[in-house]
């Protein structure tokens, strides 16, 4: 696994967070769509990671169970598993998750929807 | 690149929470002539929750194609949303008494009429906004945005005052080193967590730079379920703040390489904020070398009370409000002496342009200069601006106080009458990391 991010929890499920993924994820895999030259803008060749699916690429899950928010964290994990294909791709990976995924995410569901865990 | 900007939803509340703030703002004087006081924030929270409500059917759509493992499809129109949640609230309104006091109705007349006049097709030519993809709809609001325009037109006012003052003050400003600043629009279901925040909360905005050119991204941040009119008033402080203090800050020579500066930065959140403040005073009253350029067009009532306010709230060591966070603590002694030192440096250039005839007569001028170039100036460290304020802290004091005095005053000297604003940090540098003499 390339990075592992840890996150507060703020009422949003792993599920709802990787629909929300496949769709962004899915819609870079258009070299026609706004997500696309927005990361062409940015210099990022998200056409390496076409053939990558997206929970290779980024995954999210949660650790923790119990009474009240302070005991979940929410899990970002970037580039879960590490096949050759994927280390290939992973600093790309790296900077499509903190230039587009990341903040579409904030977009979608509140800027403070993914706030660091200590 | 098209920035983000707020998904549909959430526009809708902060676009309905807009009119009613307008319309509050419109009627101040009649509100409390009528005696209605007491009952306008009753009506404003009633009115403002359908604008809520109509957000709520938005989300709710989302979660029944979910479960019936259906694609997202089109939300309300945003006109529609707004007209929609004013049409609920008069079916409903019966228990608020609208006919009395009068202006109360009057102010339910300027809502609609004002929300009759947002016509999302009217917006863009290429489409309306429907909440499917937020791309699609950051590109339309790029290319439109009426739901935003007051935003969008405070922050083309506050950009437009700092380029004007850098231009006219900074040696520093070429093409090179002007930055492209684009806005941005968040939202928070909670409080925002910008470093500038205003309204307890309700908004904030920080500033990010591209590493790759001379963009400067201004992120104005809405908790939009608690957006007010105190909000609203203090927009183009925040926006003046974001604007002159860091979208310009680090650029000469090369704009690639400038980084943030921390919260609780002497210069940045001290010094440069009584900068802006004092910029802004000189808009709203028109005294500064612009006149009256900008004044005709702000239009809040008690904008520079509002302001004054929300300036000395940040460096007030009074002010409880707000959290225990230890970053802010710490934070609130350095803004308070980057503040202090601001505005003892000021005197100080006056005087000295007044004593010395090889001086510019204009110390406002003078000060302005030293202030806009040392922001533009890259390759400078918080030690280095922390350096400079400990230095300019000096001239405060007697000149018996410290042998150092004097020459912090030539170097100062140097600069006014011509110097680089680079031999002058250089100047304080060798003088500061001199041993103070001893004093009898």
């Amino acid at each position: 696994m390339a990075d592992e991010f840890r996150y507060k929890w703020a009422g949003i499920t792993p599920e709802q967070f990787n629909q929300d993924l496949d769709e962004f994820w899915s819609e870079l895999q258009r070299p026609d769509s706004t997500l696309s030259r927005t990361a062409q803008e940015l210099g990022i060749d998200v056409a390496r990671l076409r053939d990558v699916d997206r929970k290779d690429a980024v995954n999210v899950s949660m650790e923790g169970e119990g009474f009240g928010a302070e005991a979940v964290v929410i899990i970002v994990a970037l580039a879960p598993v590490a096949t050759a294909t994927i280390k290939a791709v992973t600093p790309i990976i790296q900077d499509v998750w903190k230039h587009i995924l990341l903040p579409k995410l904030l977009q979608r569901r509140n800027a403070d929807a993914l706030t660091p865990a200590k | 690149m098209v920035p983000i900007n707020l998904p549909l939803s959430s526009r809708k509340i902060l676009c309905g929470r807009l009119l009613v703030v307008e319309a509050l703002l419109a009627h101040e004087d009649q509100i409390d002539l009528e005696d209605a006081t007491a009952k306008a924030p009753i009506f404003r929270d009633a009115i403002n929750r359908y604008f809520e409500a109509e957000s709520s059917k938005d989300g709710e759509q989302r979660e029944n194609e979910n479960k019936a493992g259906q694609g997202r499809s089109p939300l309300k129109a945003l006109d529609q949303s707004l007209l929609d949640a004013i049409s609920n609230f008069k079916l409903a309104a019966g228990g608020l008494n609208l006919d009395s006091p009068p202006v109360l109705q009057q102010l339910l007349t300027a809502i609609e009429k004002s929300a009759s006049s947002i016509s999302c097709a009217n917006c863009s030519s290429t489409g309306i906004c429907e909440g499917i993809s937020e791309s699609d709809d950051d590109e339309i609001v790029a290319r439109g945005g009426l739901c935003l325009a007051p935003f969008r037109q405070l922050f083309e006012v506050a950009r437009e005052i700092a380029t004007t003052y850098y231009e006219a003050y900074c040696g520093l400003l070429s093409a090179a080193t002007t930055p492209q600043i684009i806005l941005s629009t968040w939202n928070f279901e909670n409080a925002v967590n910008a470093d500038e925040t205003i309204a307890d909360g309700a908004a904030g905005a920080k500033t990010v730079f591209s590493s790759r050119n001379a963009t400067a991204e201004i992120q104005l941040q809405f908790a939009v379920k608690r957006f007010s009119r105190r909000a609203f008033k203090g927009m183009l402080y925040l926006l003046l703040h974001e604007c002159i203090a860091h979208a310009f800050h680090g650029l000469f020579p090369d704009p690639k390489n400038r980084i943030g500066t921390e919260p609780y930065d002497r210069f940045a959140e001290g010094w440069m904020d009584w900068v802006s403040y004092y910029i802004l005073r000189q808009v709203i009253e028109g005294s500064g070398f612009a006149g009256d350029r900008w004044r005709a067009g702000i239009i809040l009532p008690d904008i520079l009370g509002t302001t004054q306010q929300m300036h000395e709230a940040r460096h007030d060591a009074s002010n409880e409000s707000g959290s225990l966070d230890e970053r802010k603590v710490k934070g609130l002694g350095q803004i308070r002496l980057g503040v202090s030192v601001a505005k003892k440096t000021y005197a100080f250039i006056k005087k000295l342009c007044i004593d010395h005839e090889d001086l510019p007569s204009d110390y406002d001028a003078a000060f302005l200069r030293l202030s806009l170039e040392l922001n533009m100036l890259g390759e400078t460290s918080a030690e280095d601006t922390n350096m400079f304020i400990d230095a300019m802290r000096k001239l405060s004091f007697p000149p018996e106080s410290d042998a150092r005095w004097y020459f912090i005053e030539e170097k100062l000297l140097d600069y006014l009458r011509g110097g680089s604003i680079d031999s002058f940090i250089q100047g304080l540098r060798t003088v500061m990391t001199t041993p103070p003499l001893a004093t009898k």
